[in-house]
């Protein structure tokens, strides 16, 4: 027992700590006293080594470090200078560099949460950053050394669905040559561009557009299309899957890849019971494109609904590209017969860009006359006409027409969320697939290796569509064109001593990194998908998941040193 | 909820968060010395005004229960 | 009374769906755990209700996952009251034990056990011997609640002050169990004080019951200082059911603490 205790209270033997305090120029040492923080922190347990930097982080800085890890065989180096999230890859490949092992190194920020938020402070400053030294040491005493985590990485990459996102992210890849597999679910590639009459603004043909993408696929001798072909099952993980396609009732065929890209678009709503869509009379942009595509386009008197089962109840998303569309197509009927009616019926016109917006004035400078319908009073199409009441004065008005055309919205896949399964790929309320980070992370997944990009993602034009085909070639290039896959040490692991199955962990991994062995009865952490979340250890009931660099020790002894 | 780096982990914790805070208040510690709240880093006036808050709340509550506990054990 | 439990065990022995049952047997005039293997040698089976009610209590299905580690191919019955079965239930989930390996034989508690233990359900879904009693709720919960909380917390260290860290709550509950237990775990709590670093010790637990305890209240019924922690997890359990419409061996599936994401609520 009293050994135990002994263990607990003190310090492994022979630590030598070096600790380094930065000025940041005036960014902490003009708001505290770094040079009574270095004194201080020189008294502190285990430290041999103390030193004031007017930059740490400047080659002089860097020079310190290294020389004092050498003279005075430091084993533990403690910074305390700003985010760790900007500068401590930097000390730890400089500590790398000096022989000492990168993972005993600690990093304090005493500028953001100190220097920064008690400027008017100086004396309370000083005080609290000698605390957070304390604690950086306190922590620093119990790290261990731990090596990165290498595995291997297959240059080859599985492009899931062969619009225009999937195509040109192949396209790309290839050009980058890396080999591409790419599979369609259909028999022909092209997606929903095989529908569309024309693009805007250019106003080339969807179908020669989309064309010149295929032909420059298929000429590329490191791409291998399998057309009407699905993904059955994928196994493994970053740099090596394993991916079982299947062609019909073909035979299966087995790929391996080493990063897979989801491209799987979207398609357009069939609004069944809504505005008395019957496909003849009343039918949807798309409908209206093949129509204009095929030259049976003939109506003289023409309305169009926006946001036909869109922002509503159950479907509250935006679409984002009807409203251009429905521009689009109004100005091409203006263009075809000037004399013809077109009516746009919207809530609110989303013309976002430049380019767009221009489309709107050109429409409305063509006599395409737009007005706007409440949500709550819906448009009616009833004998021939369209009901429906401007808002703002409050009058009727009755629109006769011959041909009334649905803005429908993209919705999601039906086949998603088996995909979303297969993969362990999150989606939205709404069914589209979720990227790791809206604004930071759009092409990725938070699973390392799966990248997503196009319709799947969220209603993109064709210009959308194409740029994050290209965007997400790029995000692949990145992992695939290094020669091994190196992650950090820091994750879980369980002590198959002490685990008995309980899967708790399991339960909670959000990445899937965890699996039960009914062999060993235990469950074992698979550790190039394990990101370090730490939920596996906050649910262990009995510490047997453990993350590395925050175990319990270095933890506890971090905030028992306040 | 859910913007969480690690996917679930607020999700984990404000489960957990809402269980400890009754367990505290029937074991006789106030549970408003218990908070958790989501502050992005791009809210620092939130955060402010959230530590300050708290501050106060426990300020107004007194020391620790435990604390006293604790001297009382310990004399 | 245990003839109806005799007959079932006899036929399951008998036409070889279990290996064994696990249930209690009287020697020496002494009641204990006992696995009946031979179909004709029941003679000695009890159910543990001598001379009061559930006088005689042991945490059976603690017992079976031992004894299934040891022999993962075979099927076992075991001896269930409506606690052991919720407790059966709750083991499923946490991976401890296979459903398809066990059969429970069941059998009712008598109102003054329920009514002692203020059991929510005493008796299983299934049972050979024994009447349906009164469902009880925990009124000793209901009492603590009312205290103010000052009140409450001194009441409560009192009660934790008593212990003597026999690890006699941990060791009966046939929901702990973990190879290493974080009672035991020097960072989290000071080891080598009598009695345990308080509330700490006990809190401790109580966390670690959130979402397993099955209301037996063994642990009550073992600890030699009288401390009511059947109350602080009946309270536990309540907790969880208000806050995520959840109760061990009574809700289906996994604790809500166990799920990924938000769980169902109320």
């Amino acid at each position: 027992m009293n050994e135990k205790r002994k263990e607990k209270t003190e310090q492994p033997d022979d630590l030598r700590i070096g600790v380094f305090i930065c000025d940041c120029g005036s960014n902490i040492a003009g708001h505290l006293d770094c040079s009574a923080v270095t004194e201080y922190a020189a008294s502190l347990p285990g430290v041999v080594f103390a030193k004031e930097n007017l930059y740490t982080c400047s080659e002089a800085g860097i020079t310190e470090i290294q020389k004092a890890i050498s003279e005075h065989e430091l084993n533990r180096v403690v910074v305390a200078s700003c985010s760790p999230r900007t500068h401590q890859p930097l000390f730890q490949s400089s500590c790398a560099e000096a022989g000492m092992n990168p993972y005993l190194f600690e990093m304090v920020n005493i500028r953001d949460q100190c220097s920064w938020v008690h400027m008017q402070e100086h004396a309370e400053a000083t005080e609290k950053a000698k605390e957070l030294v304390r604690m950086g040491v306190a922590k620093a005493a119990f790290l261990e050394p731990q090596k990165d985590i290498e595995a291997s990485l297959l240059s080859r990459v599985l492009v899931i669905g062969g619009g225009v996102a999937g195509l040109s992210a192949a396209e790309a890849l290839a050009d980058m040559a890396l080999e591409v597999i790419l599979v369609e679910k259909e028999p022909k590639a092209g997606g929903l561009l095989n529908q569309i009459n024309q693009l805007v603004p250019e106003g080339v043909k969807a179908a020669e557009y989309v064309e010149r993408i295929i032909e420059s696929v298929n000429s590329k001798s490191n791409v291998t299309v399998h057309l009407g072909t699905e993904v059955k099952a994928i196994a493994g993980y970053i740099g090596n899957y394993e991916i079982t396609l299947q062609r019909g009732e073909g035979e299966a065929i087995q790929e391996k890849v080493g990063c897979i890209v989801v491209a799987t678009g979207a398609v357009p709503l069939e609004p069944a019971g809504l505005y008395g869509y019957d496909g003849e009379r009343v039918i949807t942009q798309m409908q209206l494109e093949e129509q204009l595509l095929n030259g049976q386009f003939k109506a003289q008197r023409v309305v169009m609904i926006q946001c036909a089962g869109a922002r509503v109840p159950g479907r509250e998303y935006c679409s984002r590209i009807c409203c251009m569309i429905a521009v689009k197509n109004a100005a091409l009927i203006k263009d075809q017969d000037p004399e013809a009616q077109v009516h746009i019926l919207y809530r609110d016109i989303q013309m976002y860009g430049t380019e767009k917006e221009r489309m709107l004035w050109d429409a409305r400078g063509k006599g395409v006359r737009f007005d706007v319908y409440d949500p709550e009073k819906p448009p009616e199409v009833k004998d021939g006409q369209v009901l429906f009441e401007q808002p703002i004065v409050g009058t009727k008005r009755q629109i006769p027409c011959d041909l009334v055309v649905l803005s429908t919205p993209l919705v999601a896949r039906e086949g998603a969320s088996a995909l979303s399964q297969l993969l362990r790929i999150p989606m939205d309320q709404n069914g589209f697939f979720l990227e790791a980070h809206a604004k930071l992370r759009p092409l990725d997944f938070a699973t390392d290796g799966v990248f997503l990009c196009g319709s799947a993602r969220y209603p993109a034009t064709v210009a959308e569509a194409r740029s994050q085909g290209l965007g997400v070639a790029s995000r692949v290039a990145t992992v695939l064109f290094k020669d091994k896959l190196v992650t950090s040490a820091l994750v879980a692991e369980i002590d198959p001593e002490t685990c008995v199955g309980c899967l708790g962990c399991l339960d909670m991994c959000p990445y899937g990194a965890i699996e039960f062995v009914p062999e060993k009865g235990i469950c074992e952490v698979n550790t190039i998908l394990c990101k370090g979340c730490g939920c596996c250890a906050a649910t262990c009931p009995s510490q047997s998941a453990t993350l590395k660099g925050f175990k319990p020790k270095q933890l506890l002894s971090q905030i028992r040193a306040i | 909820m859910g913007d969480c780096h690690y996917l679930y982990g607020n999700v984990a914790t404000e489960k957990r968060v809402r269980f400890l805070k009754k367990l505290l208040a029937f074991s006789g510690i106030e549970e408003e010395r218990l908070r958790c709240k989501w502050v992005s880093s791009a809210e620092a006036s939130e955060f402010v005004e959230e530590m300050q808050d708290f501050t106060e709340t426990l300020r107004a509550l007194g020391p620790s229960p435990l604390k006293q506990a604790g001297a009382q054990r310990a004399a | 009374m245990t003839q109806n439990v005799k007959k079932k065990v006899k036929e399951l022995l008998e036409s070889g769906k279990i290996k064994g049952f696990l249930g209690l047997c009287q020697k020496n005039g002494h009641i204990g755990p006992h696995l009946f293997c031979d179909p004709d040698d029941l003679e000695s089976m009890v159910l543990g209700d001598e001379e009061r009610p559930g006088d005689s209590r042991y945490p059976l299905n603690k017992l079976l996952i031992h004894i299934a580690r040891s022999y993962p191919d075979e099927t076992f019955g075991v001896l269930v009251r409506g606690c052991d079965e919720r407790g059966l239930k709750t083991l499923y989930t946490w991976n401890q034990l296979n459903p398809d390996k066990v059969i429970p034989v069941g059998v009712a508690c008598p109102q003054e056990l329920a009514d002692a233990c203020e059991c929510l359900r005493p008796y299983p879904e299934e049972f050979v011997e024994g009447e349906r009693a009164e469902e009880r709720s925990s009124a000793s919960v209901t009492k603590i609640s009312g205290l103010d909380v000052k009140d409450r917390f001194t009441s409560w260290m009192k009660e934790f002050a008593r212990c003597i860290k026999c690890y006699g709550c941990r060791d009966i509950c046939p929901m702990c169990f973990c190879n290493e237990c974080s009672l035991e775990a020097e960072e989290l709590i000071h080891t080598g004080e009598l009695p345990p670093e308080i509330p700490i010790f006990h809190l401790v637990r109580a966390v670690h019951m959130a979402g397993r305890c099955i209301d037996c209240g063994l642990c009550n019924e073992v600890c030699p200082a009288d401390i009511p922690l059947r109350t602080l997890y009946k309270k536990v359990a309540d907790i969880i059911d208000e806050e995520f419409n959840y109760r061990p061996g009574y809700s289906e599936g996994k604790s809500p603490l166990n799920i990924l994401g938000s769980a169902a609520e109320e």
